[in-house]
């Protein structure tokens, strides 16, 4: 990975505003109007070659973010360059460095087979016709599309839609690409093959990857970063592989015993049993977790033990909550 | 790319050819048992065939699709499907006006068919004078008329991010150029002040080629093409700072 700053971001801003419903006539003469901080106050900076995942709950930015970046949203404040570029006074030189796939919009022509597609974008982007059809080639064995190049986009499935939506948004090759919700609504076989496919991408061009999901799939499997995001605010900004030893909290324990233990009782820690199985919660805060693993072994002769860490979603939950108590908190 | 779409919609551009022709059949019908009642004789200086004449050529430049650059221009900037198109290296609406053009050539090919078999079989050609100067001069207008057209229609789409329903606007610019263009009566049984006024404004500026087979249109042709680079530069400028307006003030899912 090379250390060049690809993205950069210094106390961006974007507030947008509603009118306010009241009732009656006197919202016609002097309506009034809720202002709503969509972003606020973020800095940020990301390394070429990176893959960030840009995680948050809904509302929390996110997607506001990311059209900044792309030149689609212009900032209330703030400043933005990515390729050393202003997004929304240098779009069209932009664009050439950038590519973008939102989840829920198709840029694909329908009614065509997906390689017009391909090259109505090769033509936007001013590549001659001959690099176009190798490009074509390229994306094709990248991304898997051999057998549904020449398939209209509308007969495709979701998880082949979306691997068209990728390969199309790098029919230019982009130094960085932006992935709004790339796996939302695919089947697990479906996610599993764009995320392999993105890694490769990734590793042997080099390219960027910048994120939003909610999938926690695909931001284990994907981004070396994480940045979380709420209320318009980074709130966690940390290698993936770090946010469960810097944000753990619990151990679950699943112990099965040769017989079932007359009473299993553990001071302040959650227990359920199921048959022969005891399945505990240790709280990592409040204990030691060897006093909690000899206090529930000396209950009887073990047939099995597993210890499971939180999942990355459980992570992301706590640090939801930990931000909205803060918020709560008053001043 | 939009012919190869077009192509795909082969079936809806034939219902459109077809709907155009019924109607512009009808109303041609019409006037010819109106000219009857008259025993053929001119109204304020326009003949069967002129008047026939014209509401082809306005079958043909309404086939052309320009009307449906609202409904395009008007949902993607509501729904923020805009969005997809504003990171590319192509003008947003200069993308979209190629596109309704593409699709619609189709169409504008299956009328100019329709219209030639008509006045083959019924040889009611208007009988003018001067014919290569005036399809010349024809096709000037219909390409100024065209470019205030889409401009009128893409104005009023954008308009959406202000108005939040543009559709009471779109309607009184569709009409305003129906009426002007003569698709319900020929422009040229106005009274005179009428028709002037109504040729002054962009929504007559649109569509003066309509009068193409008019006695007086070789006549008119200057006044006509100043009218129309006038409102086209004027178009122009609007619709940019419009544009440029209503991409600051643009939303996608809040933010």
């Amino acid at each position: 990975m090379s250390e060049r700053v690809i993205v950069e971001i210094d106390n961006l801003s974007k507030n947008f505003s509603y009118q306010k419903r009241t009732a009656g006539f006197k919202n016609w003469f002097r309506p009034e109007y809720i202002n709503v901080e969509a972003v606020k106050n973020l800095d940020l900076e990301i390394m070429a070659g990176e893959m960030v995942a840009f995680v948050g709950p809904n509302g929390a930015g996110k997607s506001t973010t990311i059209k900044m970046l792309s030149g689609i949203l212009s900032p209330t404040e703030g400043k933005i360059k990515v390729c050393g570029l202003d997004p929304i006074k240098q779009r069209r030189q932009l664009s050439y460095k950038i590519g973008c796939v939102f989840g829920q919009r198709s840029q694909l022509l329908p009614n065509l087979p997906l390689r017009d597609s391909f090259e109505l974008f090769g033509k936007m982007y001013d590549i001659p016709s001959k690099v176009i059809e190798q490009r074509i080639r390229e994306l094709s064995d990248i991304f898997s599309l051999d057998n549904i190049i020449d398939q209209p986009v509308r007969q495709l499935s979701l998880g082949q839609r979306m691997r068209g939506e990728i390969a199309a948004s790098l029919i230019h090759k982009p130094t960085i690409v932006f992935l709004d919700e790339p796996t939302i609504g695919l089947d697990v076989v479906a996610k599993r093959m764009l995320r392999k496919t993105l890694i490769n991408l990734n590793k042997t061009q080099n390219t960027t990857i910048f994120l939003t999901s909610h999938d926690t799939g695909d931001i284990e499997a994907l981004a070396e970063r994480t940045v979380v995001i709420d209320k318009g605010q980074i709130i966690v900004d940390s290698k993936t592989n770090e946010l469960r030893t810097k944000y753990l909290n619990k151990r679950y324990l699943k112990i099965e015993f040769e017989e079932l233990p007359q009473k299993v009782i553990v001071p302040g820690v959650k227990i359920t049993t199921k048959g022969s199985v005891v399945n505990a919660v240790v709280e990592m805060n409040n204990h030691d977790i060897n006093d909690v693993l000899r206090a529930l072994l000396g209950l009887g002769k073990v047939k099995d033990i597993q210890i499971q860490d939180e999942t990355l979603e459980e992570v992301i939950i706590e640090i939801y909550k930990s931000t909205e108590k803060k918020h709560e908190k008053p001043e | 790319m939009n012919v190869r779409q077009a192509w795909y919609h082969k079936k809806a551009a034939s219902v459109s050819v077809m709907s155009w022709s019924i109607r512009m059949g009808m109303t041609i019908l019409l006037y010819y048992f109106i000219y009857r009642l008259r025993n053929g004789d001119a109204v304020n200086g326009i003949d069967f065939q002129v008047a026939a004449g014209g509401m082809i050529i306005y079958a043909i430049y309404a086939g052309s699709g320009y009307r449906s650059l609202f409904p395009i221009i008007n949902r993607e900037f509501k729904t923020g499907g805009i969005e997809i198109w504003i990171n590319k290296p192509i003008n947003y609406i200069q993308l979209k006006i190629a596109e309704v053009f593409g699709k619609s050539i189709p169409v504008v090919l299956g009328l100019i068919l329709a219209a030639t078999a008509f006045w083959v079989l019924s040889g009611q050609f208007p009988q003018v004078g001067q014919m290569p100067l005036r399809i010349g001069a024809g096709f000037v207008l219909l390409l100024l008329g065209l470019l205030i057209a889409t401009l009128l229609y893409a104005l009023v789409g954008i308009s959406a991010i202000w108005l939040i329903d543009a559709q009471p606007a779109y309607l009184i610019l569709d009409k305003l150029i129906m009426i002007f263009g003569g698709a319900y009566i020929p422009i040229g049984f106005f009274p005179q002040t009428f028709r002037l006024v109504g040729e002054l404004l962009p929504t007559g500026a649109a569509i003066y080629v309509t009068q193409l087979f008019y006695p007086d249109f070789l006549t008119n042709f200057p006044r006509f093409l100043i009218t129309q680079i006038i409102w086209a530069l004027v178009l122009l400028f609007v619709v940019y700072r419009a544009y440029i307006s209503a991409s600051t003030k643009l939303t996608v899912n809040g933010g």
